[in-house]
């Protein structure tokens, strides 16, 4: 949140990228950006650090400013609501920079940890149930399927088949990864319900009825906590439907609404290549 | 402890506050506004805004309109020991029939109790900026027979009766209204309906969306019952260009509950204002986190003080201290103001202000026939994609009915809001309908449709959405006598008793319900829609018997958020409780304003006019200060 960091004044003189500069970038910020460059990326946040730094200053021009254009041409002001970092972490940024972007010491991801080959099914499968083309090589599709992985590792079996499991369902997929295998697969396991649902809906709703889903209060999900306002953005649903999330994001088109969308969602407001 | 120099003391800072407290500032007088609720951090009208609200809205499941707000108390603790100070409504405790825990009929999950068969299915909010914050923003004006429906059309209204005032009473200050809360308009529309406006409005109209559109085409030069079917744009407190410094609308389509980037207004602008412009601070002591929790009445019948208690988030309610000054002015909302007067001891075992016995009597609001469908190919089978989900939900409407005259004499008249948002009304966004197509309503299912499949009819059905809700008129008279707020016997957390809500529907607007539907269902063939709008349950469905009919009906109405009566105004000090210039009949230094005072709901949102008659009031305390300082009978403060 900005608010706690508005005191935060103080910049570091030596930052590392995994030290101090990748952990002011959420997850948000990441798959906001995503389009631009990959903030979770060392490389890239090297390869492309004076346009991150124009990015996270707003606009000299009132108007610009006001609307939350950073001084990077066509990009909003960083992070997702337009606003500013505070000066410190700006000045940290910059001193990263002029240190020429020191890598620093590579810490354990969890992502690391994931099995390749699992994970390289899991897109497989997760392409086929959603009808979409997913493409990995998008900077958001390839972590946003690690954590959807991860989650659904943790989701619980069915009571009614002890197998109903994700990796169950990677061991079975891996055997005769076909479309008509698939169709089968569909048909026995539930969890394939779960896949689909986490990509449109970037949240499951496996320990609850969705009937209820709309109406009581907030019920956090045991297995991850209350879903994020990434998870929210990340839903698959509105760019295949072509509507703009309730929710900030960036606009490209003054009064968007009163024409008819194309297909790359330009006129929805949202980045048109998300899979 | 008090403090005797302020010229006026207001209590609540929502528009109808915070607009009054500008005016009272800029012109030199001394304001305390007391606010019960908090100061949503970063209100400030530069970036960044309102991060921690916008994170707790994002991260909602459910983007209701509290969602953003402050969260619901605790349901294993009491209210009393909650530690929510300034406890509201919220939309799952209005709109829930025991769905995951939540019921309307909770008495004690619940901070408004509700009595009656049926919900009142209205909340606010009680943070500085008060309902503002979560409103839509639809700035409509009264027809000038909206004030004086009885005796024009003489409908079937017992003890019904016209607003003391009338549209050109109202004309100028509707003007400074849409200057102060930024509105973008045309006012055709309006002047067509005999509501002239003597200036337009300060910004060009917001453009109709896509779906407005498609609606345009297929219903023009239709009629239904010789009401033409003209999908006109809204006027809207929504920026069109940069205005006031706040940017123009992005589309973002959050505007319930939250405008990220606050293109659409909120009286938190005005709160701003009065706080952080140095020329208008000097006059204003903004005291927020300060609930009012009665008034005091000196032997003269003037108001004489306001007891008020502060809080703090961690170190809980504080001391009570009495605040005075020379008038006082209650904007705390409908509900809440009638709370603060039932509360507030008078003589003769009367309450203040309640010589009538009409304060918390004639709760109304809009009641809302939702309907909802897919938009049918002209030609051919299948859907046609109109695009929901874009831009601000509501950019236009249909208005012939707000004044029909073959009509009103006979039902209640109403407006038709057309909506951007799909169907998330009445059912939830697009994610509902992912679930409905591969048949996950429950755990652990066999998904019925995926992939190419899944994609195609998720288009069509999503792309196709639309909502209307049709908005009806409430007249108050003797049916409305019981629809009311009275004291619980239950605090909160301050001590406060809470508020108890009887509702009650009167025949006049239930005979308008039947006849909306009617004309919903010719509409909706007129446009060819298939209707998907179903009976659902909710805490809105009740059963009547339409007049002229032996059969009972069972109907659904949902509620608007327009919480009116309870304080209404008139011409008679037995039947009403403040002037047509919402002054208190028993204490002349006393004014209640807000919705509270309507004596009828009228056919459009109220808060253009609840804004309008804050600032005639607003004129007319200046002016009285004034003389009374100039006649020498008051020392300046
Ligand atoms: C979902 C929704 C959508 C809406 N959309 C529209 C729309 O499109 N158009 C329209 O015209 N209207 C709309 N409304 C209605 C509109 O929001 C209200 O009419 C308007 O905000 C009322 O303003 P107010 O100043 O009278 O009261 P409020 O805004 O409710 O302000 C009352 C203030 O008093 C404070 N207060 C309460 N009790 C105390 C106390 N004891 N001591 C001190 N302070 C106190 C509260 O904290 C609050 O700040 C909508 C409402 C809802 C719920
Ligand atoms: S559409 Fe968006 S930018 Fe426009 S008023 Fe609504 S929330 Fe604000």
């Amino acid at each position: 949140m900005i608010n706690s960091y508005a005191t935060n004044n103080n910049a570091i003189s030596n930052p590392t990228y995994y030290q101090n500069i990748r952990p002011m970038f959420s997850q948000y910020d990441m798959v906001m950006m995503g389009n631009y460059f990959n903030l979770h990326n060392y490389e890239e946040v090297k390869k492309w650090a004076n346009s991150i730094y124009l990015a996270l200053q707003p606009n000299d021009d009132p108007n610009m400013a006001m609307v939350g254009w950073s001084k990077l041409p066509q990009v909003h002001i960083m992070p997702e609501v337009p606003g500013k970092w505070p000066d410190g972490w700006i000045q940290t940024f910059k001193n990263w920079i002029d240190t020429g972007c020191p890598e620093g010491q590579r810490p354990d991801k969890p992502e690391d940890a994931v099995d390749s080959r699992k994970m390289a099914a899991f897109i497989q499968i997760s392409q086929g149930l959603t009808g979409l083309p997913l493409d990995i090589t998008q900077p958001n599709v390839y972590p946003l399927a690690v954590v959807y992985f991860n989650r659904l590792l943790e989701r619980p079996n069915n009571q009614n088949n002890g197998n109903d499991t994700l990796l169950q369902l990677i061991n079975d997929w891996n055997t005769n990864p076909t479309p008509a295998h698939l169709a089968q697969l569909v048909k026995s396991y539930s969890i394939c319900s779960d896949i689909i649902l986490i990509w449109y809906n970037s949240t499951t709703n496996w320990n609850r009825t969705l009937d209820g889903f709309g109406k009581g209060a907030p019920v956090p999900v045991p297995w991850y906590g209350t879903p994020a306002s990434n998870q929210y953005k990340e839903a698959l649903v509105w760019k295949v439907t072509l509507c703009h999330p309730m929710a900030w994001a960036p606009e490209i088109t003054p009064f968007y609404w009163e024409m008819k969308p194309t297909d790359d969602g330009q006129y929805t407001g949202l980045y048109n290549k998300f899979y | 402890m008090a403090f005797l120099n302020y010229d006026v003391v207001i209590v609540g800072s929502g528009v109808a506050g915070a607009q009054m407290a500008y005016q009272f500032a800029k012109n030199g007088l001394y304001v305390l506004v007391v606010e019960a609720g908090d100061v949503i951090p970063n209100v400030a009208q530069q970036y960044p805004v309102k991060q921690d609200a916008l994170d707790k809205y994002f991260s909602a499941p459910i983007k209701d309109p509290s969602a953003p707000w402050p969260q619901p108390k605790d349901p294993n603790v009491s209210w009393a020991d909650s530690k929510i100070y300034a406890p509201r409504p919220t939309s799952p405790g209005v709109n829930s029939n025991n769905t995951n825990g939540v019921d309307w009929k909770d008495q004690e999950g619940n901070y408004m109790q509700q009595k009656a068969a049926y919900a009142y299915g209205s909340t606010y909010e009680r943070v500085a900026g008060g309902t503002t914050k979560h409103w839509l923003g639809t700035c409509l004006r009264f027809v000038p027979d909206d004030f004086k429906v009885m005796s024009v059309y003489k409908p079937p209204v017992p003890g019904g009766y016209d607003w003391p005032i009338g549209y050109s009473d109202l004309e100028k200050y509707y003007t400074q209204a849409e200057k102060e809360i930024g509105v973008a308009g045309d006012p055709t529309v309006d002047n067509a309906m005999g509501a002239k406006h003597s200036e337009s409005y300060p910004m060009t109209p917001v453009p109709q969306s896509y779906l407005d559109n498609v609606l345009k085409t297929r219903l023009q030069g239709q009629t239904i019952d010789g009401n033409a079917l003209n999908v006109v744009g809204t006027p809207q407190g929504r920026n069109t260009k940069v205005y006031d410094g706040r940017p123009a609308c992005m589309g973002n389509s959050s505007c319930v509950p939250i405008c990220p980037i606050n293109a659409k207004y909120d009286a938190g602008v005005h709160v701003s204002k009065i706080t952080s412009d140095p020329a208008l601070s000097k006059y204003v002591t903004f005291a927020p986190r300060f609930v009012a929790v009665e008034l005091k009445v000196g032997a003269d019948d003037q108001i004489s003080g306001i007891f008020c208690k502060s809080w703090d988030p961690n170190s809980g309610a504080g001391n009570g201290i009495l605040f005075s000054a020379k008038q006082y002015v209650i904007a705390a909302h409908a509900v809440e103001t009638a709370k603060l007067l039932l509360n507030s001891p008078w003589k003769n075992n009367k309450t203040v202000a309640n010589s009538s016995d009409m304060v918390g009597r004639h709760l109304m609001d809009h009641i809302c026939l939702v309907v909802w469908g897919n938009v049918k190919k002209m030609s051919g089978s299948g859907y046609e994609p109109v695009f929901p989900y874009r831009g601000p939900m509501s950019t236009s409407g249909i208005e012939s009915f707000r004044n029909d005259p073959k009509q009103r004499p006979k039902t209640a008249a109403f407006r038709i809001e057309i909506g951007n948002d799909g169907w998330s009304w009445p059912y939830g966004g697009p994610g509902y309908n992912v679930g409905d197509l591969i048949g996950a309503a429950r755990s652990f299912s066999i998904a019925q449709t995926y992939g190419p499949d899944l994609v195609a009819k998720l288009k069509e059905t999503v792309q196709s959405q639309v909502r209307f809700a049709l908005e009806l008129e409430t007249i108050s008279g003797d049916e409305t006598m019981e629809s009311r707020v009275q004291l619980s016997s239950e605090v909160d957390a301050m001590g406060i008793p809470r508020p108890t809500v009887s509702y009650k529907l009167p025949q006049y607007t239930l005979d308008g319900y039947v006849y909306a539907q009617a004309v919903a269902n010719q509409l909706l063939g007129k446009a060819n829609i298939d209707n998907k709008t179903v009976l659902q349950g909710g805490p809105g469905t009740m059963k009547f018997k339409p007049t002229g009919s032996s059969q009972e009906i069972t109907i659904e109405f949902r509620g608007a958020g327009h919480s009116i009566g309870t304080h209404r105004m008139g011409s008679d000090p037995q039947k009403s409780v403040v002037n047509k210039d919402l002054q208190s009949w028993d204490h002349s230094n006393l004014y209640l304003v807000g919705s509270g005072a309507f004596p009828s709901t009228a056919t459009s949102n109220p808060t253009l006019t609840i804004a309008a008659l804050a600032l005639r009031a607003a004129e007319t305390i200046t002016a009285k200060i004034k003389a009374a300082v100039k006649s020498g009978s008051e020392v300046p403060a």
